[in-house]
């Protein structure tokens, strides 16, 4: 049975690794290079608070095997009614429609704190995360060209948006396609 | 660093005692709702962490005609998120009085070429859909316009767009 709660301080050990999994597998899923430590996680889970929570995905005995964020929009921190949407899943736990269930409860969350809308950075060449957040109503705003290096590699990196205000596609379309997996 | 010189004009690399009058302008074109980078005036303190806390990749110069600082510009960090290195966001103020008279665009063509020596990769403008002659002069720069990001800026009883732009150095 897997349960999505707020994210608490003992998470810090577990949020760290996961995170850590995108780096190590190069998975083009973070522009952090270098891979983040439990400790650094404590004054991140302080900060992550309402407006902007975090929470993980618990898998019954296996524990955390992912987690989700609201983060204030990194490119302009000061906007107050936006925020950027991060979802991390375990390695041994990814497309199995776990992201999809944190974007769906973390979505949720945004539009009761009161955001316009959320918005992803998301490199260009993680096609599962544009997918996923595609199918939870984000559309792509823009793409700017070899903005980052990573891995001696220049990539792209897309800006998505979801409008708040708007339910269509989180009804219709992943919420049906999460059902027929269950 | 470079200097440019026109007439009685140059162009020079901040030190210190510019904050305040850097620090003025910013505010004057938040106040006029013509900046993204804040909803609300900055302080000097917090100008000063902006500008000089990630030296020396990134520089700011201001504009000073007769001894009066009428502009600044700064190379600023995109994103703090070590792999966008390579990127740039390029920022311009010209106070209202100055205005109109080629100092943007002077301002601008200069960051350009220092933001290529320093080994940047590319630049960005994050900037409103209006006034049209800001985006044009950016056109003009040889920056392409990469898509907008809908209702996210707080203006009176209502949401503002921002618009990207890029351009390779």
């Amino acid at each position: 049975m897997q349960e999505i709660r707020p994210a608490r301080e003992s998470d810090a050990a577990i949020i760290a690794e996961i995170y850590n999994h995108a780096i190590e597998d190069r998975l083009f899923a973070t522009c952090d290079v270098k891979p983040v430590t439990a400790e650094s996680r404590l004054p991140w889970l302080a900060f992550h608070k309402d407006p902007f929570p975090a929470f993980v995905i618990e898998d019954g005995a296996n524990g955390v095997i992912g987690w989700s964020a609201l983060n204030q929009f990194s490119v302009r921190p000061m906007y107050p009614a936006i925020a950027e949407l991060s979802v991390y899943v375990h390695r041994n736990y990814r497309n199995k429609f776990l992201g999809g269930r944190l974007f769906l409860h973390t979505i949720g969350v945004a539009r009761k704190l009161g955001f316009q809308s959320l918005v992803s950075l998301t490199l260009e060449k993680n096609k599962p995360s544009i997918r996923g957040l595609m199918a939870v109503g984000f559309r792509k705003a823009l793409i700017l060209r070899e903005v980052a290096m990573l891995h001696g590699e220049r990539v792209d990196v897309a800006w998505l948006q979801k409008d708040l205000s708007d339910w269509t596609n989180e009804e219709s379309g992943y919420m049906k396609r999460l059902g027929e997996t269950q | 660093m470079i200097a440019y010189q026109k007439s009685e004009s140059s162009i020079r690399a901040i030190d210190a005692a510019d904050l305040p009058r850097i620090t003025a302008i910013f505010n004057e074109a938040i106040e006029a709702g013509e900046c993204t980078n804040d909803v609300r005036p900055r302080t000097v303190e917090q100008m000063t962490a902006w500008l000089t806390g990630d030296l020396p990749d990134y520089e700011t110069y201001v504009y000073e005609s007769s001894g009066d600082v009428q502009a600044w510009a700064a190379i600023t960090r995109y994103h703090e998120r070590e792999a966008y290195r390579p990127t740039v966001e390029l920022v311009v103020f010209v106070t209202r009085a100055a205005r109109h008279a080629g100092i943007g665009g002077q301002l601008m063509n200069m960051l350009l070429e220092r933001a290529k020596q320093l080994g940047f990769h590319s630049a960005v403008l994050i900037l409103f859909p209006e006034p049209l002659y800001v985006i044009e002069s950016a056109k003009k720069l040889g920056f392409g316009e990469l898509g907008r990001l809908h209702n996210v800026y707080p203006a009176e009883g209502s949401w503002r767009d921002i618009v990207l732009f890029q351009r390779r150095l």
